[in-house]
């Protein structure tokens, strides 16, 4: 049911909390467009809402009207709901626009309805952590030391003696 | 770059993966996560921040957790697996130390000497089957004349202890762990929700008495969280499950479970448990049995040895038709009722005979014992019922008279002070001397003054200890009777009565 929709709506975005986000947008866009035809609604949303809005494109569109309108935002909202990130720990705070990218390349490795959730360890030192499905990686310089610790420490006493 | 991206692949390739989930929703000490997709019930997860939590349920998207320390914790933190599931390092450095239910010292003494190859006992195993167990033939040795000849306990046992606020049951209890020490029998006292201070004082009691020695306390204190004080009494179980596959006497008191059912009420309530009657959760029953199946007396192929249970149960108001005291009574073999009433008249123990019970107990006494002890309550039966009578009449004959007697003496004899421990032999002597002749004209008033000397000329008079000595040989109440007939002389000479008579004993 408005599985067209659903793909359209997933393809746009990357992130799992960018697409509650979006949805939220979406959401008061079209109760606006529908019900009400407020044109200060438009004005008050940010360019890069707008230009998020037009990249769903015509088809999005076209399919809503106002007796299933509700029922698309909940489909929406319960696929969205279903989907388990692929949560990226990472040392620093990620840019935004770098967002698409890595989820592009999320979505080649894990499937087209990948969703990203970044999240920011400093402790990691560099490298990212990974947590896919329940099951944690570290593939962090963090982890890499604590693996050698003993072999580190060894050298170093080495070194000072 | 490559070389070095393949080779950070190939690391955490050879790493063990760590599952991990996140925090959805928290609820004062429970809390549901998200992913962990391999998680078991009874696993334990822990946080960044070192706090665990038990796995008490798995649901259709969610992983139900009761967390067992006390911390923050907020939704979207990670929880990782933990290495072992729930379960407590056990063996013989546990004696004398006092732990909480994660087997954690509370007793200031230092960390346990638990080494790798320590056993680790899970907290909650399915009870030991039909084919691991033997009928209960030994009785359990508790040193108190009042239990042990007319309420007798079998090793193995589970009897209930149930009584009034200060009706003496905790000193009752403290009497049976310290007469332990003439048995080699190992104590495990649980204190389940009990104040810090209790939990601090029983501790010294214990040790100020040598009693500490053969002794595990196991406490979670009120203030621990709910989810802790839960798993006392699962604790101290598998805590005594390690020495009874030793082959050893294993004595446990779960002291209360009132407070345990009231724990799991909250627990239960805070999980959206539909509520029951007295809003105890539909399965306190189960909880509470399926505790208690885990006492017995065990066969050689399950290491032989017996766990004898003591759950307790503080009555309100001495009502004891509640849910709880009805159901713990309802899956043990017996139960002892302690009254404050009979407190403050000076009975100790303070235990109502006529509504205490032990559907086990009798099979492991001698003949002689038996036939005595029946002896004993029909009299006592019978007299209750003449003393109402006898209020009424001026004079009554001879045979009620010696009856109104022999239960005043009875009922003298079986008093005992605290920290005193009586053997069987000298305990049958007690109840059967008010049925000599000696006796016939001796009031309370004698009975109170001399007591301990009696119990002390039978112990370590050379020719009274022969009568002792003879008493386990004797084939009925009777024999036994007639044999005390005999040392009569000897005892009233002891005892300042007559100033003949010590040679012919």
């Amino acid at each position: 049911m408005y599985q067209d929709q659903i793909n359209i709506f997933i393809s746009t975005v990357y992130g799992k909390s960018e697409a509650t986000r979006q949805l939220a947008t979406l959401k008061s866009y079209l109760l606006n467009r529908l019900f009400s035809n407020d044109q200060s609604m438009l004005t008050s949303l940010e360019p890069e809402q707008i230009r998020w809005m037009q990249s769903l494109g015509e088809d999005f569109y076209q399919g809503i009207n106002q007796t299933n309108v509700y029922q698309i935002l909940q489909a929406i909202e319960e696929h969205l709901a279903q989907l388990e990130p692929l949560i990226i720990y990472l040392p620093f705070v990620l840019p935004d626009a770098q967002l698409p990218n890595l989820g592009k390349y999320a979505r080649n490795l894990f499937g087209p309805e990948c969703l990203v959730e970044i999240k920011f360890d400093p402790d990691l030192i560099a490298g990212p952590a990974l947590v896919w499905k329940g099951v944690y990686k570290d593939y962090s310089i963090k982890q890499k030391l604590a693996d050698h610790h003993q072999e580190i420490m060894d050298s170093l006493k080495l070194k000072l003696n | 770059m490559a070389n070095t991206s393949t080779s950070s692949a190939s690391t955490a390739a050879n790493q063990k993966p760590t599952e991990v989930g996140f925090v959805r929703s928290v609820k004062d000490f429970l809390v549901y996560l998200d992913g962990l997709p391999t998680l078991q019930i009874n696993d334990l997860v822990q946080n960044e921040a070192g706090l665990r939590g038990w796995v008490t349920a798995l649901q259709k998207d969610k992983v139900e957790v009761l967390m067992v320390d006390d911390g923050e914790v907020t939704p979207g933190q990670m929880f990782q697996r933990g290495q072992t599931n729930l379960s407590v390092p056990v063996g013989p450095f546990l004696l004398g130390r006092a732990v909480d239910p994660l087997a954690v010292p509370i007793d200031g003494k230092g960390k346990l000497a638990v080494t790798d190859t320590t056993t680790l006992a899970e907290l909650d195993p399915t009870a030991k089957g039909i084919s691991f167990r033997e009928f209960i033939n030994h009785q359990f040795d508790t040193g108190i004349t009042l239990v042990d000849s007319l309420i007798p306990v079998g090793k193995g046992q589970r009897e209930l202890v149930l009584g009034d606020a200060r009706s003496g049951k905790t000193s009752f209890l403290i009497d049976i762990i310290v007469n332990q020490k003439y048995t080699k029998t190992v104590c495990i006292y649980a204190l389940i929700g009990k104040p810090i201070t209790e939990v601090r004082n029983m501790i010294d009691i214990l040790h100020s008495n040598n009693a500490l020695d053969h002794t595990i306390v196991v406490a979670a204190s009120s203030t621990d969280p709910a989810p802790l004080i839960f798993l006392t009494p699962q604790t101290a179980f598998s805590i005594a499950e390690y020495f009874q596959k030793q082959g050893q006497d294993v004595l446990i008191i779960l002291d209360d479970m009132g407070n345990h059912a009231k724990i799991y009420r909250e627990i239960s309530l805070l999980a959206n448990v539909a509520p029951g009657r007295e809003s105890y959760p539909g399965d306190i029953f189960y909880q509470h049995a399926h505790l208690l199946e885990r006492a017995g007396s065990f066969n050689r192929q399950a290491g032989g040895g017996s766990i004898t249970a003591l759950p307790v149960i503080e009555l309100n108001l001495n009502d004891f038709t509640t849910l709880i005291p009805t159901n713990v009574m309802a899956m043990t073999d017996g139960h002892l009722l302690f009254k404050s009433a009979l407190y403050s008249q000076g009975q100790r123990p303070a235990i109502d005979l006529s509504l205490s019970v032990s559907r086990v107990g009798q099979q492991t006494q001698t003949h002689t014992q038996n036939l005595l002890a029946t002896k004993v309550k029909q009299v006592l039966a019978e007299a209750t019922q003449l003393e109402t009578v006898s209020r009424f009449s001026f004079e009554l004959p001879f045979e009620t008279q010696l009856l109104l007697r022999q239960k005043i003496l009875i009922e003298e004899m079986i008093k005992q002070e605290p920290l005193i421990y009586i053997s069987k032999e000298i305990q049958s002597i007690l109840l059967a001397l008010p049925f000599t002749g000696m006796f016939q004209d001796k009031d309370a008033e004698f009975v109170r003054q001399n007591l301990r000397k009696i119990i002390e000329s039978f112990a370590s008079d050379p020719q009274l200890l022969n009568t002792t000595r003879a008493v386990p040989e004797m084939k009925d109440d009777n024999q036994l009777i007639a044999l005390l007939e005999k040392a009569t002389s000897r005892l009233e000479y002891l005892l300042g009565l007559t100033k003949k008579g010590a040679q012919k004993a």
